[in-house]
């Protein structure tokens, strides 16, 4: 059976070639690709994952709870920081966050960010959600690095 | 001698017959669109009429109350002006609200929008079911919208009434029927342009009323989602030639269509999950195919990723009718085709993948392919069925020549 993975990312329009093609052309994966959180949230209501990375400027959707939160920020992704709270919600079931309750599909240790902040940017947010895989968006990435990634996420040690 | 009355009702009339005209105004320069919706509809119409009729029943009131105290009252010239600027002053001010709250609330798309959302929902909370009449009025407000701006908000509303609708205890899973079928006209218009955010917000409907309760008795809706989704794949496909955004507007289809295959309770509805899952496979293969035909190698490599996975996760288990994994394979094997007759590199493509496929299906490859070309020759599908024996050619090794 391939591991069932998904990565959340609304810049796929730009990456999609790059980055996703690789890992659909491997057929090692069942990927996923979700751009923003209502997606990614229809998937994990659905399905669980092997491994899950998250991008932490992410649009809402549809869903109007998550769209008042990116509202409330200004509208704006950057300070809005919708990946952080998807994950908030998720790893420590904060009801403040969205008053759904929050979907299993996961191992925490199988998370990972994947994003154009640096690591020093978001640590305390990364330390409260206890989460270790953390890759950086930057120039010149490897085409395959989202293959690397989550053949990393997998390899983390269940908690 | 009783003192002179002295009433400005040129100003009063004036007043009045500003305050009965804006309304007029409003209506007369609704799009025809929202003004056929408001004459087609006798509540909306109604309530309309309410709201002329509750001001220039204020402003008369007033203007009644001012002439009565003109009347009945003694009065230096002093309160003569100050009672009349009092009447005249809330006269305005109705009208100040009249005049702006009527162009805002009528004369946009929006607000009959609201309008019709905020009907909609009532009605189905009492009756468990979408009023077809509104779906109807606000998929068409969609249509004719002019921005996507505008296509977002009436996508937003519908989003709105599919998520209540589908949260509600009476939503057996059948009764959106219209509003699948209907929701591409809000994004399929070849006069008014669309953006990526309104056909993801379409995949996003799709996805709700995919992910419906999980005690739902009719796999109807779901079915219908399958189909739609994949002619919008498909019709995104066709419309748009070139473009960085194509691809995610048609991987947004892609990804909804791989959400189906994980919904796990269809399992239990009488085996229907079983039908669903050749339903996703055909619409994969439908957009896929014609991502191929269009060079948009990018988007039929991920169809035909999800479709080999399907196939390979479909658990062989004793009731599985036979026929669903022949179906599977026939369309594994028909969009295989199509991406081998494109060129040198998509034949080393396919090569590689094959294996998977030949070890989900576990045949030898001559009855793989006759069963393939066999299912798309009972749908008339000669094209594919002429790729397939084309590809099963030249797999074939070649004899070696006597030396």
């Amino acid at each position: 059976m391939k591991p069932r993975v998904l990565w959340i990312e609304d810049s796929a329009r730009l990456e999609l070639r790059n980055l996703a093609a690789p890992v659909y052309s491997s057929g090692r994966f069942d990927f996923n690709l979700a751009e923003d959180v209502t997606s990614a949230v229809n998937l994990l209501k659905v399905t669980s994952f092997d491994a899950i990375l998250v991008d932490v400027r992410l649009p809402p959707g549809a869903d109007p709870r998550w769209k008042r939160l990116y509202q409330q920020a200004g509208a704006d992704k950057v300070s809005a920081q919708l990946g952080i709270k998807l994950l908030n919600w998720l790893i420590n079931r904060d009801r403040n966050v969205h008053p759904d309750e929050p979907p299993n599909g996961f191992d925490k240790s199988h998370l990972g960010i994947f994003t154009v902040e640096s690591r020093e940017d978001i640590q305390e947010e990364l330390d409260a959600l206890g989460i270790t895989v953390f890759f950086q968006k930057t120039t010149s990435l490897p085409d395959a690095i989202l293959i690397k990634i989550f053949d990393t996420l997998m390899d983390q040690k269940p908690m | 001698m009783p003192a002179e009355i002295d009433v400005p009702l040129d100003a009063i009339v004036t007043l009045l017959v500003f305050l009965i005209g804006v309304p007029t105004l409003v209506f007369q320069s609704m799009p025809p669109d929202v003004r056929h919706i408001f004459l087609g509809r006798r509540r909306l119409l109604g309530y309309l009429l309410v709201l002329i009729f509750v001001p220039v029943s204020s402003a008369l009131v007033i203007s009644t109350v001012g002439i009565y105290a003109e009347i009945s009252v003694a009065h230096d010239a002093r309160e003569w002006a100050v009672r009349w600027a009092a009447v005249l002053g809330v006269m305005i001010a109705v009208i100040l609200v009249v005049a702006i709250y009527f162009p805002l609330r009528y004369s946009r798309r929006q607000g009959v929008l609201h309008l019709l959302e905020r009907e909609a929902l009532r009605r189905m909370r009492s009756r468990g079911r979408l009023p077809e009449e509104s779906v109807e009025d606000i998929i068409d407000l969609g249509k004719n919208a002019e921005s996507p701006q505008e296509k977002g908000s009436v996508l937003q509303s519908i989003h709105t009434l599919v998520t209540e609708t589908c949260k509600h205890p009476s939503y057996s899973g059948d009764g959106l029927e219209t509003l699948i079928l209907r929701l591409h006209e809000v994004v399929i218009v070849d006069s008014k342009p669309v953006n990526l955010e309104n056909f993801r917000m379409v995949a996003e409907i799709f996805q709700e009323i995919a992910i419906a309760r999980k005690e739902i008795q009719h796999v109807a809706d779901l079915q219908r989602t399958v189909k739609a989704t994949g002619s919008m794949g498909r019709a995104a496909l066709a419309r748009f030639e070139s473009g960085l955004e194509v691809d995610n507007i048609v991987m947004s289809f892609i990804q909804t269509l791989g959400l189906i295959t994980y919904i796990k309770p269809l399992d239990v509805i009488n085996k229907h999950h079983f039908y669903v899952m050749t339903d996703v496979s055909e619409a994969l293969f439908e957009i896929g195919s014609l991502a191929a035909e269009k060079q948009r190698d990018f988007i039929a490599v991920a169809a035909l990723d999800k479709m080999i996975t399907m196939l390979s996760q479909t658990p062989r288990t004793e009731d599985l009718p036979s026929y669903i994994v022949d179906e599977l394979g026939a369309d594994v094997m028909g969009l295989m085709a199509h991406i081998w007759t494109g060129g040198d590199s998509q034949k080393e493509f396919i090569l590689q993948r094959l294996p998977d496929v030949r070890a989900s299906i576990g045949m030898p490859d001559a009855k793989i392919f006759r069963k393939a070309r066999t299912h798309y020759l009972g749908k008339s599908q000669f094209e594919t069925a002429n790729r397939l024996a084309q590809m099963e050619k030249e797999l074939k090794p070649k004899p070696r020549r006597k030396t």
